[in-house]
């Protein structure tokens, strides 16, 4: 029996596998079939009949897309038969919609109104009166409409089958039927608003672009998603230069037709906090000033700094996010200024020289679906990159199987065969003790000093047997994330990851933070522009920064040192944001214009590089990150006047990026000194609020609002510990001192089951933990704060 | 005989007795000229002049922010912001109609689902500063209840005809 079988649709002959269905049969060949509940992305449901069409022999008409092909099937799409069914379902399905196109942010780009010109009569023949279903309130992002609902269960179908949390379902029966959360909750996952692009009607859209804009208002224009490194396609729709909302552009290769949440909403904070004029501080007070004088003053201020205190003495902070033209300058900036302190790894907290290489996946984005092992160190790719993950969730449901390594013991959308909490320390002992394991399993030498950094592994040798055993079975993917790139230890975390690559025959991938940090890399945005001599720019010699789209205080694991320097030096921010303590300190501001008003490149984390025009322009007087840097470079004696006005002129700063960098240092491992005593007090783990992780996400209200966001401005703390600490809901607050009892902080509490005991989860970036974030040293203390009463500690 | 009587024809100019026959009869026919502005020709019920924006009888604006009106618009002289009022229903918060770009085609008034953007009787109006030809939501709103009688009358008289 052949894979191949003949069917004739419409009188047409065509080839098709055995198993597919008319539905994807006529799809391909371009007859139109019309539908609701079906969608190349998801299982077939078969629940709108809105497909039927007529197969000959078949007593009844036949659903496409839920019939298998068969060999001598005569399918007709068009037929009278076919039309006449269609033509039923579709009055079915308008008996209880509400017709109220004029009032829905669905109207016009509605499948239902679509069809419904082709399938539906002139007038309605039913006299009853129609259903009405009660709106729940289903989170920030999304809003209800669900009368107008009809059941094709798409979104239900996505949350449980693409986004691995299955939050809605239909209940009731018939009349009563409506989809619903499952606990009357908000929508949680990261990439929950995709059900606004997967309703066929109106029932579900997007909730900050309520009633805003009509689909047929705007331009759709296209441009990247700069939160994470994925590189995610869009399309911004603006309105009178001014983006109203952001849907996914259609990309097989890289985001398929899904969006992550804070990559569709991010647009918000555009227009929220944003600096609009330069400013420049005269006698203690940040004044408004011209372009041209708060130019010459920052000029003024790092080649004055450069003279007077060596090259040592500036040091030029980068957002990771920056475009490739905008890390071009920069770098040429800090040539000409002889300054070697250039980088963009904001989340690195040692002066240390880092041993991961260069940010990639080590393979393209697609292949991440494939059946795998993967092993997450100090990843959370759930929220580092929300859409990758999607596609290691199809992977893990093919067959491919993930372990993780991380401090805290976070919740997975798929099944993970480990995920033990193993704090900061833990970590880096379990990866030692896993390369140990590896290497035994072969035969293989232990490399030296490998043993001690193993010792105090809190995991059991069966656990890291079957990792071993799983890594070096078949393709395997060792993903490095953010909290081993933050590590205090993240040298030795870089040299064992790379130890363990080379061991088990795995793919090494790091996925750094920001959209660009690859091409960064690349580009040499790094200390001393090859990254290969230690730096710490909150550090003397270091008396003036430059900080470009960074916001200090929140952009920075630990802003504590950063704003001690930052008060002593001297500063240029060039900003789209500027913070409140930036603004104490600065001595330059100039506005920056944000992702969508920038015309770049970017290299997202595979290695392709994609280019993206602005879709609206600043607001104010802020203007692009490379017209600002070419204009230093011009005052401070480049040859940038040469560039002309046109953007088109600066390709050539990047093109060809230079080749990947070879040689990385090793760090020696194991000098002896991993004490195995745990020092008293609360260890502070410091990783990237998701929703907050760059300015511009954390001014947008609708993320901080979602589950995420505020889970991200608060605290997260062990159950066990709670109990232990007295910790009590509803609004448990803890006083947290530091190490020296200099400063003492309260925040707000959420008690988690991730965290691991005698651990603080501190999220970084939310205003709301800025307080904490600024405490100096890794172990704190903490109390109990009930209703305002303070209670020690037992 | 031709030469002759042409001879006659310019020497005794009979051209100017048949014109002047006309103007006689003119000048008792009945007259067609109206003397505006004291008099007025007749209006349709569909006359479309200046344009208003209404409301229910319970006092509530009509217009739901469509914008249909905007997307029909030939000469693109209408402009709309919309936002989500404070009960939670689907309002303008800005609805601008250019009179110096308006052609007065009535498309706006045919496309609007609930009857509320509509041209009036008015057609004399005149503006002294630039700017005063944008009509605001507010001026519309206000030219509405100012002629709602003659707006409600004229469309109950165009109702069987749509």
């Amino acid at each position: 029996m052949s894979d191949q079988v003949r069917i004739e649709i419409d009188g047409q002959v065509f080839e098709a596998p055995r198993g597919s269905m008319v539905m994807q049969i006529a799809d391909q060949h371009g007859i139109y079939i019309p539908r609701f509940c079906y969608h190349d992305k998801l299982s077939i449901a078969a629940n709108c009949r809105m497909c039927l069409v007529e197969v000959e022999k078949a007593p009844k008409p036949l659903p496409a897309c839920a019939t298998p092909v068969s060999d001598g099937m005569k399918v007709y799409t068009k037929s009278p038969r076919a039309l006449a069914a269609q033509k039923a379902t579709m009055e079915f399905l308008l008996i209880n919609h509400p017709l109220d196109c004029p009032v829905c942010d669905q109207g016009g780009e509605c499948e239902l109104q679509d069809l419904a010109l082709g399938y539906g009569r002139s007038h309605s023949r039913y006299e009853q009166r129609k259903r009405v279903v009660a709106d729940e309130d289903i989170g920030p992002l999304v809003s209800t409409d669900m009368t107008r609902c009809i059941y094709c269960s798409r979104c239900v179908r996505f949350t449980a089958e693409v986004a691995g949390e299955p939050e809605l379902g239909i209940v009731g029966r018939g009349e009563h039927s409506a989809v619903r959360t499952a606990l009357e909750s908000a929508l949680t996952s990261e990439v929950s608003a995709n059900v606004i692009d997967l309703c066929p009607v109106g029932a579900l859209n997007s909730k900050p672009f309520r009633f805003r804009a009509r689909s047929w208002d705007m331009l759709a224009l296209p441009g990247l998603a700069l939160h994470d490194g994925v590189g995610s396609h869009l399309h911004a729709h603006t309105l009178r230069g001014q983006v109203m909302r952001v849907v996914p552009r259609e990309n097989e290769e890289i985001n398929e037709i899904w969006l992550a949440d804070r990559d569709r909403f991010s647009y918000l904070g555009l227009e929220r906090g944003r600096q609009l004029v330069p400013l420049v501080r005269e006698e203690g007070e940040l004044r408004p000033a011209g372009w041209d004088e708060a130019l010459d003053r920052a000029a003024a201020l790092l080649a004055e700094t450069v003279r007077a205190g060596g090259p040592e003495s500036v040091a030029v902070l980068a957002s990771p996010s920056s475009s490739l033209e905008e890390g071009a300058l920069l770098s040429r900036l800090a040539d000409r200024l002889g300054v070697p302190g250039l980088d963009h790894r904001l989340w690195r907290d040692s002066g240390q020289v880092s041993t991961f290489p260069e940010p990639s996946l080590g393979q393209s984005v697609a292949a991440f679906a494939e059946p795998q092992t993967f092993l997450m160190v100090g990843c959370y790719l759930r929220h580092e990159a929300p859409v990758l993950n999607l596609r290691v969730r199809r992977s893990v449901l093919g067959g491919g199987c993930v372990h993780a390594l991380n401090p805290c013991a976070w919740p997975w959308n798929y099944p993970v065969r480990s995920n033990p909490a193993l704090g900061l320390e833990g970590l880096r002992s379990a990866l030692a003790a896993l390369l140990v394991t590896a290497q035994k399993l072969k035969d293989g030498p232990v490399p030296e000093g490998v043993e001690i950094e193993a010792r105090g592994s809190p995991l059991d040798g069966e656990m890291l047997e079957r990792m071993a055993r799983d890594l070096g079975e078949g393709p395997a993917t060792i993903l490095v994330g953010e909290t081993a790139l933050s590590h205090p230890a993240s040298e030795t975390i870089g040299t064992l990851a790379r130890l363990l690559a080379e061991a088990t025959g795995a793919r090494l991938a790091v996925v750094a933070p920001g959209a660009n940090a690859r091409g960064l890399h690349r580009l040499g945005v790094l200390p001393g522009g090859d990254g290969l001599r230690p730096f710490t720019p909150w550090a003397a010699p270091v008396r003036a920064h430059l900080l470009f789209g960074v916001q200090p205080e929140y952009d920075l694991l630990h802003p504590g040192r950063a704003l001690a320097a930052l008060a002593r030096g001297q500063s240029v921010h060039v900003t789209t944001h500027l913070g409140p303590q930036s603004a104490r300190h600065a001595t330059v501001v100039l506005p920056l214009a944000a992702g969508f008003e920038t015309p770049g490149g970017w290299m997202n984390l595979e290695g392709r590089v994609q280019d993206a025009h602005a879709s609206v322009p600043p607001p104010g007087e802020a203007r692009p990150g490379w017209k600002i840097l070419r204009d230093l470079g011009r005052l401070l004696g480049g040859d940038e006047a040469s560039f002309p006005d046109d953007f088109a002129a600066l390709l050539e700063l990047r093109s060809p990026l230079p080749p990947p960098r070879s040689g990385l240092p090793s760090t020696p491992l194991s000098t002896g000194s991993v004490s195995a005593s745990r020092p008293e007090g609360f260890v502070l783990l410091r990783t990237r609020a998701p929703h907050a992780c760059d300015p511009l996400l954390r001014h947008a209200p609708a993320l901080q609002e979602t589950a995420i966001g505020r889970r991200g401005a608060t605290i997260g703390l062990n159950p066990e510990d709670a109990r232990r600490l007295g910790v009590s809901a509803p609004h448990p607050r803890i006083e947290i001192r530091d190490d020296g009892g200099r400063r003492t902080v309260v925040a707000e509490v959420t008690v988690d089951p991730a965290v691991p005991r005698g651990h603080l989860h501190l999220p970084v970036g939310s205003p709301a933990l800025l307080e904490v974030g600024t405490l100096d040293g890794q172990v704190v203390h903490v109390h109990a704060v009930a209703d305002k009463i303070e209670v020690a500690a037992p | 005989m031709n030469r002759l009587r042409r001879f006659f024809k310019s020497l005794l100019l009979p051209e100017l007795f048949v014109g002047l026959g006309v103007t006689l009869r003119e000048f008792f026919t009945p007259k067609v000229t109206v003397r505006y502005p004291e008099e007025t020709t007749p209006q349709s019920p569909r006359f479309r002049g200046l344009h208003a924006l209404r409301r229910y009888p319970n006092g509530e604006e009509r217009c739901i922010a469509c914008k249909l009106c905007e997307a029909v618009c030939p000469a693109l002289a209408i402009t709309i912001d919309s936002d989500v009022r404070a009960d939670g229903t689907r309002r303008t918060t800005r609805y601008d109609i250019d009179l110096f770009k308006c052609i007065y085609c009535g498309f706006c008034e045919e496309a609007c689902p609930v009857d509320s953007i509509v041209e009036t009787r008015v057609f004399a109006f005149h503006f002294e500063k630039r700017g005063q030809q944008i009509m605001t939501k507010e001026k519309l709103l206000a030219i509405g209840d100012a002629y709602e009688t003659q707006i409600a009358r004229d469309r109950a008289a165009d109702a069987p005809y749509r």
